[in-house]
């Protein structure tokens, strides 16, 4: 069994190496980057759009937060990974959908609310604007859209200082930016999104002892 | 250097005050970050050649005495785009890199990746004035792409090149009863390089 508590009487070696019982020397499990929180949360309101949303925020589709103590003897620089899955919509001729996300984050704190009304890390939406006929009846459209999985990445700053905790709060949601119209789609209004999930990911990465530097 | 080093391979130090992994062992952080804003945010006219909206580069010396790993994340913020009937209005970027003593990337060619697009509803011949009312308004998220740069050696500089511009390529009919509108939102790029260790040769 490797020593994976660092003590003080390890002298010669610095935080990132330990020994084993047999004496050997032992790379510390902090020594590499790790995955210390990996959830996927899924969409509470998908589906059909029953009323319009044309105040921002919009529609709560998602809301999660997680945290992570750092557990080693280091500073832990540590990346935030934030996977969207694919997306799909529908919309109805001259209405417009998109959906925002954010994140937040904070250290030994609360991290503020991530509302998507001024600030936010993520878009997807969309619209077709035909008009309307003599009778001041919006033209018949529909407009499909679907976009494909994807990453973003953003590393925290400062990093976390041993016994420190990372909170992290995400946030998606749907809105319909003005103007709204209720007989869409020559009278046939359809509007409907499609967000699945998304993943959060906090990885910790290692980083040079304080006993030998270099 | 006089002392003699037990045990110390490639990324290990060992010195008077014990033996630890070498700070460029650890894969970590980018080892520089550029931030490209775009400068020609908003309404655009007619561009049957690609107009420039972000060009910028990123250069780095590998002051260290171990070969590295390097790859550069792009990250792209959420785009927009705004098509009148028949119009396209497209995003396109690109990016080269070189690696040596005095490197210089190639100027990148547009049309390694693409980010917009069009709703017809008329006829491509249709004359100005009797073109349909329609615009396509659609918004894309923020993309993350990696580009595997291999090995930097040491002393070595790594010099990488990006750009992105809006073009409206194919059809294009101003409409005269009313007003068109063709807009594009590529906000900004950031180039994030990390080197991270090779192992020990």
């Amino acid at each position: 069994m490797p020593y994976t508590e660092f003590t003080d009487p390890n002298v010669c070696i610095d935080e990132n190496l330990t020994t084993d019982d047999a004496g050997r020397l032992r790379l510390q499990s902090w020594a590499v980057p790790r995955p210390v929180v990996n959830v996927r949360v899924q969409s509470g309101g998908d589906g059909r759009l029953l009323k319009p949303e044309i105040a921002t925020p919009g529609k709560l589709l998602i809301s999660k937060q997680v945290s992570w103590t750092n557990d080693t003897p280091l500073e832990q620089p540590v990346l935030i990974k934030v996977t969207r899955a694919s997306r799909s919509m529908l919309t109805s001729n001259p209405n417009a959908l998109q959906v925002r996300d954010r994140w937040t984050y904070a250290i030994d704190a609360d991290p503020d609310d991530p509302v998507t009304t001024s600030i936010f890390n993520g878009q997807f939406g969309g619209a077709i604007d035909l008009g309307t006929n003599s009778v001041a009846e919006p033209q018949p459209g529909r407009l499909w859209l679907w976009a494909g999985t994807n990453t973003a990445e953003e590393w925290i700053s400062p990093m976390l200082a041993p016994g420190s905790t990372l909170k992290l709060w995400y946030k998606c949601y749907v809105w319909t930016p003005p103007p709204w119209s209720n007989n869409a789609n020559k009278n046939s209004p359809e509007h409907e999104i499609y967000v699945n999930w998304s993943r959060i990911e906090l990885i910790a990465y290692p980083q040079q002892g304080t006993v030998v530097i270099g | 250097m006089g002392s003699v080093k037990p045990c110390a391979g490639d990324y290990m130090l060992s010195t008077v005050d014990g033996l630890g992994p070498r700070r460029r062992w650890f894969p970590g952080p980018p080892v520089k970050e550029v931030m490209l804003p775009s400068t020609k945010d908003g309404e655009i006219s007619r561009s049957p050649d690609p107009v420039t909206m972000i060009e910028g580069d990123l250069t780095w010396y590998n002051n260290s005495p171990d070969a590295l790993w390097c790859h550069v994340d792009v990250l792209r913020a959420p785009r927009s785009i705004v098509a009148q009937n028949p119009a396209t209005v497209v995003i396109q970027d690109a990016w080269t890199f070189a690696k040596g003593v005095d490197p210089r990337a190639e100027y990148p060619s547009v049309s390694q990746d693409g980010f917009g697009g069009r709703a017809q509803i008329d006829r491509p011949e249709v004359s100005a004035k009797e073109l349909k009312f329609g615009r396509f308004f659609l918004d894309g998220d923020s993309s993350l792409a990696t580009e595997q740069c291999g090995i930097l050696l040491p002393r070595q500089l790594l010099h990488f090149r990006y750009i992105a511009a809006v073009q409206t390529p194919g059809t294009f009919t101003t409409p005269t009863e009313f007003e068109p509108r063709y807009e594009a939102h590529a906000r900004y790029t950031k180039l994030r390089l990390y080197a991270g260790p090779v192992g020990s040769l």
